[in-house]
């Protein structure tokens, strides 16, 4: 068992090296770099400038453009990223870090609850869905699952502000508090923790909503498919038989046993969720990192797209390691089997 | 993150198209279709309404929590916001051509020096007086960073002269209109106690990046406006009363509101949630779902589409190409199609490479402006006849050079900038129904502008600009004949064979065209020999087409007069760049009394 956590660490960091290392090139492959986006920039905003003028202020905005060849670059930067340093943005003029560690708790909120929301919604009718098999319950919910399902988070996101929020109202079209809130969160203020938390939960509200609608549909199928595959198992009739209440047959029984190969899809939809909020978040105009990851595309400002990328990256990979790692505690099945395979 | 600017994403270009669609750009087209309409209509402003507690709320496309307020530091400088917390040196009206006091009070340009007199009731929002000293800071540090008056000045020749005076002397002779077009964007910004310790870092080493290094966390200006707080959405300043523009202002609070995106934008007026939109260019059909209570305002740019030809190119080096395609182009229904069927783009009359096409006032220039070639566009056979003047022929309905190729190019534009592509298809339609077979190529704006204009890439023919923001004929003239741009970009000559000016069947003579713009620009600018001069490179322009300008662009402000009374066009104070930061200034965008 050591050994098959050696290697499977071993893999996560390989995936990371290797993904960091694929994106820091390609980036740099992209048409158009720093010193051209600030030109184009300076030219929209600066119609008057001479190009002298503009050269000068590119060259002076970007002294610290390295001119080095791109694997001296490469070597800098993972010794950079070594001692923890992402690099300094080329477009903000703060470390990569600072807008990283400001964004990222924002994404976490966010992406975290829609995730968790739509895995019950989902996991909840899915489970019923199973039981009804057949139904108009059933065949109605699975064409709903289906649909939601299939159409792309930000659809549904346009269609909620329009809806929710231009139409009745009910909800901000974007931001993440509102301006006169002032951001508290401590446990000696609980009523302006509790204030601001609500606050920013409403802003929040339609990008969660758009996630969970789509992310619950998948969930629901998934769930639907696991649990009528357990429900034919030979050991539900020996339940049965046993004379165990259906309650228990139910939830120990067919939750338990549908939900298990949904864990590490869980797991692995964590990271994903990450990469998912870039779009999301531009729709809803939501500075967190997928937000500055667009931000940082726009400006090619390759050590702020270099950083959210690599968050990204580490989500996703973290998110499979602990489903490798865990699964075989949740499932002493896989245990056996990894052991033997081992 | 950026700065807001002049074009930027809410004027001529549209950027980030695809995440700006999957935005809000579906809910604000539907939402557009939804609502009733009771709206109030404007009120005469009679100069005597009460102090009231509104609050004029605007957009800002920079975050306000982000927001620096150094302007000579582009990341996220809030451009429009600027414009209200700090007061611009002087205020251009361009439907009337006339400057009027902002910071400055008053001012003389003379033959060897300008004097430069700022209000002597001008206070900083610190509560400082605003006085000559900060004036000289201000000039010293835009002169360290290549402001373009360093063109006519040096530091060691600013200096103040008493409390409120500053002179500046000039090195070369220059009109009254090109120094105060040069300095008609500058803004008193730079505070004593911001600006004092990075002006002595410049002095030392003028080389520093102490000036564009630094981010100022809360501006100092002296504007009827003074910063209050910034929070998660919003910008709050609030009036300032030691303003010397104060007794104008009547309501209490300028809110800058983020909002990132065009359809956002449009949304935002749509439901009130913004008084204005400062400066956005909107189709009829947008402006249809607006509100009645949305008065559109209109400023002329001065700044529009032309077609830059790559003077290096077999083909468009040779003047009768360039030609025969501004005769087979037809620049109105260009300028309607760029336009979405509205206003805002005004084609460009007769090519002189002169401003002023949304008026007419471009002819007012010219003595004779029927002796200048018009091509007025679709004249295929003024066009044919010019090509095959020129060696070319018909073949199965495309046209080929003397050595039998095809006369074909690419033409790039910036694919984000909607405006531009849109009249880019029409003008390959048109050449294409002529015969010349060309490819719209759209760029990403970084390429577009890094690669293809200034960078090593290049172009055939290309979507650029013919007049840089100026008014005056000489600055217009001198980017498209004389300016590095001209040489660098679509390498134009720096000297041209041209027949007398109204002649066009005479002799050509060369023109050397560095000396003839240098000479323009000590003229006095209501001197007879100006005017000539202004004529003579006109014509050349005219004659010899560096570039084909197309379209001139119009400015689109929007305010609701649902709380608020503006003035309206045709009133020169409306011609002022950013008319929601320049007339709550004199009193012509007030609060309607509170009920």
């Amino acid at each position: 068992m050591q050994q098959y956590y050696l290697e499977r660490t071993l893999q996560a960091v390989i995936t990371v090296v290797s993904v960091m290392t694929l994106a820091f090139f390609l980036l740099r492959l992209m048409p158009g770099n720093p010193a051209d986006a600030y030109r184009a920039e300076l030219i929209q905003n600066n119609p008057q400038l001479s190009q002298a003028d503009i050269d000068h202020r590119v060259e002076q905005k970007l002294n610290v453009l390295p001119d080095a060849p791109l694997h001296e670059q490469y070597i800098n930067y993972v010794a950079g990223l070594l001692q923890g340093d992402l690099g300094e943005s080329i477009n903000e003029g703060v470390p990569v870090s600072e807008i990283i560690s400001e964004a990222l708790p924002w994404t976490i909120f966010t992406m975290s609850l829609a995730l968790l929301l739509s895995f019950a919604i989902g996991i909840s009718f899915g489970a019923i869905m199973a039981y009804k098999e057949g139904s108009y319950f059933d065949n109605g919910l699975s064409v709903l699952s289906i649909f939601c399902n299939s159409i792309p988070n930000y659809i549904v996101g346009i269609l909620s502000i329009w809806f929710l929020g231009y139409q009745l109202e009910l909800f901000p079209t974007g931001g993440r508090y509102s301006t006169e809130m002032e951001p508290t969160v401590g446990l000696l203020e609980p009523i302006q923790t509790l204030a601001f938390l609500g606050d920013a939960l409403w802003h929040a509200s339609l990008l969660i909503l758009s996630y969970t609608v789509v992310a619950a549909g998948g969930w629901a199928l998934r769930m639907r498919g696991n649990s009528i595959q357990v429900l034919g198992e030979e050991y539900l009739r020996v339940a049965r038989l046993r004379g165990l209440s259906e309650r228990r047959i139910a939830t120990r029984y067919v939750g338990r046993n549908a939900v298990l190969p949904l864990y590490t899809a869980l797991l692995i939809a964590i990271g994903f969720a990450l990469g998912g909020s870039v779009i999301l978040e531009q729709v809803f105009t939501y500075p967190g990192v997928g937000y500055y990851m667009i931000e940082g595309l726009e400006a090619r400002d390759y050590p702020l797209m270099m950083g959210v990328f690599l968050v990204m990256t580490v989500a996703v990979v973290l998110g499979v390691y602990i489903a490798d790692l865990t699964y075989g505690l949740i499932d002493p099945r896989a245990q056996t089997r990894g052991g033997d395979h081992r | 993150m950026r700065s807001e600017g002049m074009f930027h994403r809410d004027v001529e270009a549209s950027r980030r198209p695809f995440l700006q669609l999957v935005g809000a750009t579906g809910a604000a087209a539907l939402a557009g279709c939804f609502g009733t309409d009771s709206s109030p209509s404007n009120e005469e402003i009679t100069g005597d309404e009460p102090m009231t507690d509104r609050t004029f709320t605007a957009p800002t496309s920079v975050l306000p929590e982000d927001m620096q307020w150094n302007s000579a530091n582009d990341s996220n400088y809030p451009d429009r916001p600027g414009y209200v917390v700090f007061d611009r040196l002087v205020y251009f009206q361009a439907t009337t051509g006339e400057f009027v006091a902002g910071a400055l009070a008053d001012w003389e340009v003379t033959e060897d020096a300008a004097t430069l007199t700022v209000q002597d009731d001008l206070t900083w929002h610190n509560g400082t007086d605003a006085t000559a000293d900060d004036l000289v800071r201000k000039l010293h540090i835009s002169l360290y960073d290549s402001h373009p008056i360093g063109n006519f000045t040096a530091v060691e020749n600013v200096t103040a002269v008493d409390e409120t005076t500053v002179e500046v002397g000039l090195e070369t002779t220059v009109s009254e209109p090109v120094f105060l077009n040069s300095i008609k964007s500058m803004l008193l910004d730079t505070p004593a106690a911001q600006y004092d310790d990075i002006l002595s870092e410049l002095e030392d080493d003028p080389e520093s990046t102490a000036l564009s290094d630094f981010a100022a966390a809360e501006p100092i200006g002296t504007g009827p406006f003074q910063y209050e707080r910034t929070g998660e959405q919003e910008l709050v300043t609030t009036k300032f009363e030691d303003s010397h523009w104060a007794d104008r202002v009547n309501f209490a609070e300028y809110r800058f509101r983020f909002i990132d995106g065009n359809e956002q934008a449009w949304q935002a007026i749509r439901g009130g949630s913004v008084d204005a939109l400062h400066n956005i260019f909107t189709s009829p059909d947008i402006m249809g779902s607006f509100p009645n209570s949305v008065l559109e305002i209109q400023q002329p740019a001065n700044w529009g589409l032309s077609i830059a030809f790559d003077h290096d190119h077999k083909h468009f080096g040779r003047r009768a190409v360039r030609k025969a395609i501004a005769h087979a182009v037809d620049r109105e229904i260009v300028a309607e199609n760029s336009a979405g069927g509205g206003d805002a783009k005004a084609p460009v009359g007769t090519p002189t490479g002169i401003v002023g096409n949304f008026d007419d006032s471009a002819d007012d220039w010219l003595d004779n402006p029927g002796g200048f070639e018009e091509y007025a566009g679709r004249n295929t056979d003024r066009a044919a006849e010019l090509l095959e003047s020129a060696g070319f022929s018909m073949e199965d309905g495309t046209w080929v050079d003397e050595d039998g190729e095809t006369l074909t190019f690419e033409c790039k534009v910036p694919a984000a900038w909607n405006e531009w592509v849109d009249a880019l298809i029409t003008f390959n339609q048109h050449l294409q129904d002529f015969g010349i077979e060309t490819n719209l190529i759209t760029r990403d704006d970084s390429v577009y502008f890094g690669q293809d204009l200034y960078g090593d890439t290049g172009f055939d023919a290309a979507g650029f600009w013919w007049s840089d923001g100026w008014t005056y004929p000489y600055h217009s003239l001198n980017w498209n004949l004389n300016s590095a741009d001209a040489q660098t970009v679509y390498n134009y000559p720096t000297s041209v064979d041209v027949p007398p000016k109204g002649d066009p069947d005479g002799d050509p003579e060369t023109v050397e065209l560095a000396p003839e713009l240098e000479a323009l620009v000590g003229m006095d600018a209501d001197s007879d020999a100006a005017r000539r001069k202004i004529q003579e490179l006109a014509w050349i322009f005219n004659y010899d087409l560096p570039q084909l300008p197309v379209q001139e662009k119009i400015d689109q402000c929007f305010v609701s007069v649902e709380n608020f009374k503006v003035a309206e066009n045709p009133d020169p104070a409306t011609s002022v760049q950013y008319p929601t930061t320049y007339l709550p200034r004199v009193g012509k965008l007030v609060a309607k009394a509170e009920d």
